[in-house]
């Protein structure tokens, strides 16, 4: 695997850009780096699945720290992915020495404290309860709420990719879209604000 | 929006955009008004909702993105009845051919387009064109590369183009690949750019920077080819690193 042809620079201002080409220069980043995993694998023997998972987390919460403005320039990407990643490695070891008695490799010293939203098991779990409510929506309205609320298309950017008259069409219906998936949340799976 | 009176207040809430003021009332009618609590409770939960669904949109791009780096071959060991890794094998051959070549001939002029017609090498398509897709979309680009192959790019651009509106369609990487080679036949470099600049498969990025350089000096933007031969001369993993830096002194002499 290479290391990356992007400058973080043009990376972060890819992502922050938001639209269609958010998910492509996150999915950059997510490439650029798939050699920490062979790192992850000799040091910590975790299984393939689990490695995946922490790598595409990492990416994940880093692609998310840097759309909203949260990652701070003070590290390179690659030094701040590296650490989520390895934390994520460090959980997984810890999640399962919870449950049985097995020896603890010797965990990495990062000297950090960067955790994310996805770190809280709980959390994650009403996360996952959540996301399936979007399924519940149907197509077109999951599509316009991503497209919104998560890789930040604006309105014309919508009303041209899903063929909307105008951005007033798109507002209407993303409030109409939210509205809806507000009403089918139920009380007991909302989030603990 | 009238109809929704408070959504641009909790949004404003959520993104933590409030002054200190504003988040200290809003708080305070949260204890007051039920109603209120639960409408900011439930506008907080879809907006986790949505990011959650994304995250997992993305976990399924990147577990693809991640099998076909796992498939990606070495070229010696990779077998040609893999169909699918022989578009990973394709690229790899293509990257090998324009190294050897470049090696071989060496440039031998500074001028943009000069520069352009000494390092550029069309590249082949490969003899397998066989991938994951459903039939008739793996048909269509058979097509269009045959239309590639036949030297008539107009029709092979349009048929990638197609191709790239499907969503079925899932190599999106390579398509991009030989549409941008197809527009740079017929003298359209700008719209190479373009294409180029859509390649996201880790296997084929290296070479779309390669040939986005080129297309840079084939526009006679000697500035911007500089930028990204700089790049790919400061990467020691880069395939083109030796001659990225022999052309940035050719281009500098």
């Amino acid at each position: 695997m290479s290391t990356p042809s992007f400058s973080d620079a043009e990376i972060v201002e890819g992502i922050q850009q938001g639209g269609p080409m958010r998910e492509q220069w996150i999915t950059r980043l997510y490439g650029s780096y798939l050699h920490y995993i062979n790192k992850a694998r000799v040091k910590y023997q975790l299984s393939d699945e689990d490695l995946q998972d922490a790598y595409a987390d990492a990416v994940i919460a880093l692609g998310e720290q840097v759309a909203d403005g949260r990652f701070r320039e003070e590290a390179k990407l690659s030094t701040y992915l590296y650490r989520i990643f390895f934390n994520k490695c460090v959980d997984i070891i810890r999640k399962y020495a919870t449950n049985r008695v097995v020896a603890m490799p010797d965990l990495p010293d990062t000297g950090l404290t960067e955790r994310d939203s996805l770190d809280d098991l709980a959390i994650q779990d009403q996360m996952e309860v959540l996301g399936k409510y979007l399924d519940q929506l149907g197509d077109r309205c999951k599509q316009i709420l991503l497209y919104w609320g998560y890789w930040g298309y604006n309105m014309h950017e919508i009303a041209e990719k899903m063929g909307f008259k105008n951005n007033k069409s798109v507002i209407s219906q993303k409030h109409k879209c939210f509205e809806k998936l507000k009403k089918m949340i139920r009380q007991d799976d909302f989030l603990d604000t | 929006m009238e109809e929704f009176p408070n959504f641009e207040l909790l949004e404003r809430y959520r993104k933590g955009e409030l002054s200190e003021q504003e988040e200290k009332s809003l708080k305070q009618r949260r204890t007051e008004d039920e109603a209120f609590n639960d409408e900011v409770r439930r506008h907080l939960s879809a907006q986790a909702a949505i990011r959650q669904a994304g995250r997992e949109h993305l976990k399924q791009r990147f577990r693809e993105v991640y099998h076909q780096e796992e498939t990606a071959p070495t070229p010696k060991v990779v077998p040609f009845y893999k169909r699918q890794q022989v578009w990973l094998l394709a690229a790899a051959v293509i990257t090998l051919l324009v190294a050897t070549w470049l090696t071989i001939s060496g440039p031998s002029t500074t001028e943009g387009g000069d520069v352009f017609a000494t390092y550029y090498e069309l590249p082949a398509t490969p003899l397998d064109r066989g991938g994951n897709d459903a039939e008739g979309v793996s048909r269509q680009f058979d097509q269009a590369l045959d239309r590639y192959d036949a030297k008539e790019y107009a029709e092979a651009i349009s048929l990638f183009e197609t191709l790239l509106q499907d969503s079925a369609f899932s190599m999106q990487s390579a398509a991009r690949f030989y549409q941008g080679h197809a527009l740079l036949q017929i003298n359209k470099p700008q719209k190479a750019l373009e294409a180029f600049e859509e390649i996201i498969h880790p296997l084929f990025i290296q070479q779309a920077q390669w040939f986005s350089a080129l297309a840079y000096l084939k526009l006679g933007q000697t500035e911007e080819a500089k930028n990204i031969l700089e790049k790919i001369s400061g990467d020691e993993d880069h395939y083109q690193q030796e001659q990225a830096g022999e052309l940035l002194e050719e281009l500098a002499g």
